[in-house]
């Protein structure tokens, strides 16, 4: 009771110019709430799919780990590597056209994996030769060749990772 | 126009570059379906399209020695003129035929390197003077 008498009387002892001002504080108050949430909503928001582009990179670089490192352990059916690298092609090619887009990154980058890497193994000639086997296994002058590869083109992953994640 | 699909009509999964190593390879695919398609798609006056999608995936191998001894028979500017090929699912084979074989073999053919065959196969179209004359061009070398 006594408090709303009080603001009553507050209220009614405001002037024009004062009521102008109460206004502008209301009015810049929610200004600035609604303009805090939306940039901390965009932030999340581009936050959340960076991680989610750095996961699909990540799951790339780990799906070819695999294939070499079945093709270092003579665990690799000939005749399956070509439909594996189509799918991996499509794939690669889909998240590498929306990174391009929405970040910029050069749409080729993986195209070492794409190309190169396929050739060199289905150029190889332990991979010709036992082509109808059930298992391939590579020679060590092959697999120096495998792990040369690796080692130079591993890095391309980790730039696609920084360019997502560095990203306005 | 005449549209022959590698799918449709060669396999689902096309192997590697020579018959003496893969079964679908791309000797066989040029001998038993891309000669006889481009020579009548030329006799006619027609493009041709080959359709390289929807199979199980290519090695370079298998497209280069088919698109290439297609310019060994029948010329590269023919060629050129002549085809169109697909490749919506992978655009970088077409990238490759376009950009390295069709330059590859057609200096192969001005130096007369003749291509290999690894196995026995029927007569087929090759461009001599502007005539198409059908020949058994090369054997299988004996090793």
């Amino acid at each position: 009771m006594g408090t709303t008498f009080c603001c009553l009387t507050f209220f009614s002892s405001l002037e024009a110019a004062d009521w102008i001002a109460l206004f502008g504080v209301v009015v810049n108050s929610g200004l600035a709430y609604w303009i805090v949430r939306t940039i901390q909503n965009k932030l999340m928001n581009k936050r959340v799919l960076k991680d989610h582009f750095i996961n699909e990179i990540k799951e790339i670089r780990d799906e070819y780990k695999t294939c070499l490192n079945n093709l270092y352990s003579n665990n690799t059916h000939p005749q399956r590597v070509i439909p594996w690298f189509k799918l991996m092609n499509i794939k690669v090619d889909d998240i590498m056209t929306i990174v391009h887009t929405k970040y910029f990154i050069n749409k080729d980058k993986l195209k070492p994996y794409q190309i190169e890497l396929q050739e060199l193994i289905t150029n190889n000639e332990d991979f010709m030769s036992q082509y109808n086997k059930e298992k391939v296994v590579f020679s060590q002058t092959s697999r120096t060749q495998l792990m040369k590869f690796q080692q130079s083109h591993n890095q391309l992953f980790n730039q696609i990772i920084i360019i997502i994640n560095d990203a306005e | 126009m005449k549209i022959i699909s590698v799918l449709e009509d060669f396999s689902e999964f096309p192997a590697l570059r020579h018959n003496n190593i893969s079964d679908e390879s791309g000797e066989k695919f040029y001998h038993n379906v891309l000669n006889k398609a481009f020579k009548e798609a030329y006799e006619q006056s027609e493009k041709l399209t080959v359709d390289l999608d929807c199979t199980a995936g290519y090695a370079s191998s298998f497209l280069d020695e088919a698109f290439g001894n297609l310019v060994y028979d029948f010329t590269l500017d023919i060629v050129k003129s002549k085809i169109e090929i697909i490749s919506e699912q992978e655009p970088h084979w077409k990238e490759m035929i376009l950009n390295q074989t069709y330059p590859q073999w057609e200096a192969r053919r001005k130096s007369k390197k003749q291509p290999k065959v690894t196995t026995n196969h029927e007569a087929w179209f090759r461009l001599i003077n502007n005539e198409l004359k059908l020949e058994i061009w090369e054997r299988p070398s004996a090793v």
